[in-house]
């Protein structure tokens, strides 16, 4: 197994060092991670005004909200041109000359990123941002777990999001706007923008339908201890099914991807 | 036989750009297509271990043909068993017993320095550690890797990449190694060293080649066997001295030009 995966970890590692190349890039997104969270705090902070609580909900809930889902969006991403670049610059062909998944190879790039952005962006703008805002600890070690792994799933839902506008990239040469638009999208419907708490009743039961509240929201409220056994299964199940449904039509949109260019002759 | 190939047909189909606003507008609504063919109806088949070379006029069709050999471009008809697999159906098996060297388009890894890109390669094709160190030494000694090992791809002269990729084509010792013009532009040195090691491997490891290039001395010096291909139509198939005696030439050169430029 670990020799079959040998080739893919080694992709995982050059994604991981190339990141190391650009040492200014990860402080300034550290930096950059902060103030987000700092400038949505002193937002809430003065919307709450002399309130303890909105909606039923403590100010010190939101603040824990955003310093959590604001970084975690900033470490678990996918880059969406992963694949675009293959396609527009060719290297596409030889990889498919190498016994290798492309797919795989994807996958490993993504999660080489996202350990580095874990450990040199997420830890750093966490621990700053909780010291100075104040970060509520989770409810228990086993919610902290669970928090864990539902993010997990929601990784892979940003993840095959972003796989299928990748797969686009066999029809347009740019998906950049796609990628644009699908940004904005998951920022104001996951919760990283206005927790889902203060949503309209009308917008938040809408969002229920859709897979942006259980990519980081979700996750938070489990750590937080806001969720029933029965709401943390149905999360999980939800997270699985969506992931299940962006994996295959993702697939299904690749594999024609692939048709196309092999006909075409790349 | 580890090459089959029947009826084997290839036939682009490109949109045509028509000129001006009005035009740009006309192609959108009803897009104008042509048809281009670029491999018509052509068979042959390789014996294991045959190194034969692959001849014929810029456009004629022999890149598409080795990219349908090799599985990236599906074909529009015909057939193609290589090793007993269907090249564009069984992908990752196919590629696992087959190089390939497109002299216009290096397959290597742009940023990774060389011994990186062996190294990747290895893992890759699993190769044994053994065998990967005996034919880094071999290939070393011929090609004279390691004054550019520790560059990057990017950084390497054409001839030093070219080398690289030659190199990187036969690591896992595949049966079949495609080399799609490997020799453009090259010097005489460096295109020596090439056909030295080809004609090497061909004899120790009984690699079947399929070789294009414009240079005919690449061919006398490596290949037993020519099939030469016009407009998608393959014209000759045989030994270079049978060539010489059907086109009535003692320099095979010269036979080449006289097939080219009608003839027969
Ligand atoms: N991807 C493609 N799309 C459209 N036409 C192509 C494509 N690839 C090759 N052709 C055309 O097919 C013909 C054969 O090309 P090629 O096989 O590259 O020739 P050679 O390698 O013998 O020089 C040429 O007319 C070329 O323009
Ligand atoms: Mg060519």
């Amino acid at each position: 197994m670990v020799i079959k995966m040998n080739p893919y970890i080694e992709y995982g590692k050059k994604a991981f060092a190339k990141n190391l190349v650009y040492r200014s890039d990860y402080i300034i997104g550290v930096f950059n991670t902060v103030i987000m969270v700092f400038i949505q705090v002193a937002i809430w902070r003065a919307i709450y005004g002399s309130n303890t609580q909105i909606n039923g909900v403590p100010f010190s809930y939101v603040a824990t909200s955003f310093v959590l889902s604001i970084c975690f969006a900033a470490a678990l991403t996918a880059n969406d041109f992963v694949l675009a670049d293959k396609v527009l610059y060719g290297s596409i062909t030889t990889e498919l000359l190498k016994p290798i998944s492309i797919n795989l190879c994807i996958m490993a790039d993504t999660i080489g990123n996202n350990l580095f952005k874990l450990i040199m962006q997420f830890a750093p703008a966490v621990i700053i941002s909780g010291l100075f805002l104040g970060l509520l600890p989770p409810a228990s070690v086993l919610m902290l777990l669970l928090c864990v792994f539902s993010l997990i799933f929601g990784f892979l839902i940003v993840y095959y999001i972003s796989y299928i506008i990748q797969a686009c990239s066999f029809w347009f040469t740019n998906v950049w706007s796609l990628s644009v638009i699908k940004n904005s999208v998951i920022s104001i419907l996951s919760g990283t923008l206005i927790p889902l708490w203060f949503l309209p009743d009308w917008l938040a039961a809408a969002i229920k339908w859709t897979p942006f509240d259980v990519i980081y929201f979700a996750p938070i409220q489990i750590y937080l201890g806001q969720m029933n056994t029965q709401e943390i299964i149905f999360t999980f199940a939800k997270q699985i099914v969506w992931v299940l449904l962006f994996a295959v039509l993702g697939m299904f949109i690749y594999k024609k991807g692939i048709k196309k260019l092999c006909i075409a002759g790349g | 036989m580890s090459i089959i190939v029947e009826n084997l047909s290839k036939t682009f189909k490109i949109k045509e750009k028509q000129k001006g606003i009005g035009g740009a507008l006309k192609s959108l609504v009803a897009p104008k297509t042509k048809l281009i063919k670029a491999v018509e109806d052509i068979s042959f088949t390789i014996d294991d271990g045959q190194a034969v070379g692959f001849i014929g006029p810029n456009g004629a069709g022999k890149s598409t043909t080795v990219k349908m050999l090799s599985g990236i471009l599906y074909p529009s008809a015909g057939r193609i068993n290589v090793n007993g697999l269907v090249p564009y159906k069984n992908r990752i098996e196919h590629v696992k017993n087959i190089g390939v060297v497109f002299g216009q388009k290096s397959q290597l890894w742009w940023d990774l320095p060389i011994t990186d890109t062996f190294d990747l390669l290895k893992k890759i094709y699993k190769i044994p550690s053994d065998v990967y160190s005996r034919n880094l030494e071999l290939f070393n000694e011929i090609l004279g890797l390691h004054e550019f090992e520790t560059q990057q791809v990017r950084q390497l002269s054409l001839g030093q990449r070219m080398r690289a990729d030659i190199a990187a084509a036969f690591l896992h010792e595949p049966s079949i190694v495609f080399l799609d013009e490997p020799t453009i532009g090259l010097d005489v040195v460096a295109k020596e060293k090439i056909r030295l090691f080809i004609k090497e491997i061909n004899r120790v490891k009984k690699t079947t080649l399929l070789f294009t290039t414009h240079d005919m001395t690449d061919i006398e010096k490596t290949c037993q066997r020519i099939i030469v291909i016009d407009k998608g139509k393959i014209l000759y198939d045989g030994t270079i001295d049978s060539f010489k005696t059907k086109l009535n030439k003692d320099d095979f050169n010269e036979a080449v030009y006289e097939m080219f430029t009608g003839g027969i």
